[in-house]
């Protein structure tokens, strides 16, 4: 194995301690011949591991579970805007085919709806029909009639 | 860390907040320290670990049990951090537009007292910003938590081998920045 390969296992596997028995073994009896990479280990090892895990971990602050705790109390205290907003996230996200369907059916009623409305008669064609059937009713003798003069004028014009 | 038992989980997920109290003081630390070491200071920690905790309360009840809680709520916690430090990373670029000459680390410089500086916690700080967040959130998992590999590869949702190529470059640039400052200090 060349350099470059056992460098690359030395950064990882080897300094993290992942490695088959055997292998680990063999990178150990390199590290022991090699100057080069017994260098890049002693410096992974003394000058970048030993600080980082070192370090410790952090407690955090008391202040932390105050907030949180309080984060979530204030959320459980608005719960129909919550439910509402879950009702929502559900239909928009989950029941997408439902949505779907259910516009889909809005839409055709729409459609109906104004189609109905642009053949129902309109106001001016009610007040038409109604004028031609009164005229009619005039034609057929009903009604006013003018009284007669005697000479009917085309006889005076001939 | 301690194991959580799915009881406590499943209480917590229906409301019981003393429950997810016992959660929360399980894992506070461990989640906290992961938020503190990649955003690199107190307010972002805390801001990033709080987001953590609430969502991690919210999502309970969508919690499968297929994979390890840990894992589960590490991710949450390293995702949260990610995005804030993202954030102010942006924010500080901004700044720095409008104010040239200013050392954009300067905006999160935090005093550490004399005790911390003695144990060398300036210099792990220095050492984790001077890596890129992916490789920052390995370093963090690997070598402050000691997660495996292969749960380093679930808490990030990478490959297992993407895990060993982000140590192997971070460590590389870890031992280039330090190894060198050292051997010019000497001379």
């Amino acid at each position: 194995m060349k350099c470059n390969k056992i460098k690359d296992i030395i950064l990882t596997d080897f300094a993290d301690g992942e490695l088959e028995p055997e292998l680990k073994k063999k990178i150990e009896g390199h590290i022991a011949s090699c100057e080069e990479c017994r260098r890049v280990y002693e410096a992974l090892k003394g000058e970048v591991l030993e600080p980082i895990r070192s370090s410790g971990r952090k407690a955090p602050p008391e202040s932390l579970w105050m907030n949180v705790k309080e984060e979530i109390e204030a959320e459980e205290k608005e719960p129909a805007f919550s439910n509402l907003l879950d009702w929502f996230k559900e239909v928009t996200l989950i029941r997408r085919p439902a949505l779907v369907a259910a516009a889909a059916a809005v839409i055709i009623a729409t459609g109906l709806f104004l189609r109905l409305s642009m053949t129902a008669p309109s106001a001016s064609d009610v007040y038409l029909s109604e004028q031609v059937y009164f005229l009619d009713y005039l034609d057929e003798g009903n009604g006013f009639s003018y009284p007669d003069l005697g000479i009917p004028i085309e006889d005076i014009f001939q | 860390m301690q194991n959580i038992s799915n009881e406590l989980i499943i209480n917590a997920s229906r409301g019981d907040v003393s429950a997810f109290k016992e959660i929360y003081e399980i894992s506070s630390t461990y989640l906290y320290t992961i938020c503190y070491r990649i955003t690199g200071n107190k307010e972002d920690a805390e801001e990033a670990a709080q987001d953590a905790f609430v969502s991690i309360y919210r999502n309970l009840g969508k919690f499968e049990f297929k994979s390890s809680f840990k894992t589960w709520i590490y991710r949450i916690a390293t995702n949260m951090a990610i995005n804030i430090y993202r954030k102010r990373s942006k924010e500080r670029r901004r700044t720095v537009t409008f104010d040239e000459g200013i050392d954009p680390d300067k905006h999160r410089e935090e005093k550490l007292t004399p005790a911390e500086e003695k144990e060398g916690k300036e210099i792990v700080r220095s050492m984790l910003e001077s890596l890129p967040e992916e490789q920052k959130a390995c370093v963090v998992l690997k070598d402050i938590e000691g997660l495996k590999y292969e749960e380093i590869a679930e808490v990030l949702k990478i490959n297992i081998n993407t895990v060993r190529s982000r140590l192997k470059r971070a460590r590389e640039k870890l031992i280039f920045l330090y190894g060198k400052k050292e051997k010019s200090d000497e001379v």
